[in-house]
């Protein structure tokens, strides 16, 4: 399900961008994919991390921390695509 | 739907800036036709106050606009993230802040004021005033602070009181305690009616003023530390990194705020310290606690561009 798909990516970015994951990632889906947020869908993720790997360079330059995150949020696309 | 927010500015910066730029004004208006003073405590003729005085109203100034600008940015974040769960928290703690500039900005006012009343029959209620009126400002605004970092607290879940609290109570009681004991055992200047130097008899202005000050700086301590736990606690990696700067402001600002006033506060009405080594050490205080509103201007913006980034 789609909205469990949002609400796991939050998950995992709360672990690095705290209280303001959760507006990150609406925000990050509502621009980039031009769809509600629970309407993410895996074949989104991989546009969604590099993304996301842009826009968290700019706040920090910590790239294991960024890389991190970024693999955390692939691994939803391939857990999902084996659930399939 | 996720939200689209824009950063959006405190509808009352341009007003503040301004009422700042008056205040100050007047303030060099009035000290710089002063009618005073010699100052006899410290053996010091009234041009040489004045200026004393003058030389820190450039410095001053900017300080002060420095300290608005840090707010407002402040401000402006908690406006952005509206409706969030931490935004009250952070409203609270930059309206609490603002109450500590109005706090420097009614001292220097009324401070220079008063001067023109020492012969009038209304010196002992333009005491009171000036006396009160900057510590209900530093008592609202130390008070605002804590209940922004006690909201901040519940939401990261942690105790404030912890081994370092509990030690940092237990030196601040006794700190209180010995103010308050100084205060109260220093000589009293009175006027022929036995009405101290304050406006008012001494026992009154130690439960208006002095205990009022002492509660007021124990919030801001301890709001400090919320603050700094709350870093420590919250969520988040990247997020902690970006708090750290708007941590670093509130923690130099109140800081140094409090060591001001208690400068203010003690040299006034406990001890006679020099009057330009007193300047001194309180002009640099204001300079450091200026700098603590650099590092809070400088983290709401990284925190507002969490916020704007796409």
């Amino acid at each position: 399900m789609t909205s469990s798909l949002y609400d796991q990516v939050v998950s995992i970015t709360e672990e690095y961008l705290g209280p303001t994951a959760q507006r990150f990632i609406a925000r990050q889906v509502t621009y980039h994919f031009q769809k509600s947020p629970h309407e993410l869908a895996p074949e989104d993720l991989p546009r969604l991390v590099e993304w996301m790997r842009v826009t968290l360079a700019l706040l920090t330059d910590n790239r294991k921390v960024i890389n991190e995150c970024a693999n955390r949020l692939l691994e939803l696309a391939t857990a999902d695509s084996k659930l399939r | 739907m996720g939200s689209e927010r824009e950063p959006t500015n405190w509808p009352y910066t341009r007003l503040a800036y301004i009422l700042v730029i008056l205040v100050w004004i007047a303030y060099v208006l009035l000290t710089f036709f002063s009618p005073q003073q010699a100052n006899p405590r410290f053996n010091l003729n009234g041009s040489i106050v004045s200026i004393l005085r003058l030389s820190f109203m450039v410095p001053l100034l900017a300080i002060w606009l420095i300290a608005l600008g840090g707010v407002i940015t402040f401000k402006n974040y908690a406006r952005l993230i509206r409706g969030s769960t931490e935004a009250r928290a952070i409203d609270l703690i930059a309206n609490g802040l603002l109450w500590t500039i109005a706090y420097l900005l009614l001292a220097s006012l009324l401070g220079a004021t008063i001067q023109y009343l020492t012969s009038s029959p209304y010196l002992p209620t333009a005491q009171t005033i000036r006396n009160h009126l900057p510590m209900l400002a530093s008592f609202i605004g130390f008070w605002l602070i804590y209940a922004g970092s006690h909201r901040l607290r519940r939401m990261a879940s942690f105790s404030t009181w912890t081994w370092f609290p509990m030690i940092v109570f237990i030196l601040y009681t006794a700190f209180a305690a010995a103010f308050t004991y100084a205060f109260i055992s220093s000589p009293a200047t009175t006027n022929g009616n036995g009405i101290t130097i304050y406006g008012q008899p001494r026992e009154v202005i130690l439960f208006t003023l002095v205990l009022p000050f002492l509660f007021a700086w124990f919030a801001g301590i301890f709001a400090s530390i919320n603050v700094a736990k709350y870093a420590r606690h919250t969520k988040g990696v990247i997020y902690r990194q970006v708090f750290r700067d708007l941590v670093r402001g509130i923690l130099v600002a109140v800081a140094f705020g409090i060591l001001v006033q208690i400068l203010t506060l003690g040299s006034r009405f406990i001890t006679q310290l020099n009057l330009p080594g007193l300047l001194a050490v309180v002009y640099a205080l204001l300079v450091l606690y200026g700098l603590g509103f650099w590092f809070i201007r400088r983290g709401a913006r990284r925190l507002t561009q969490i916020e704007v980034i796409k």
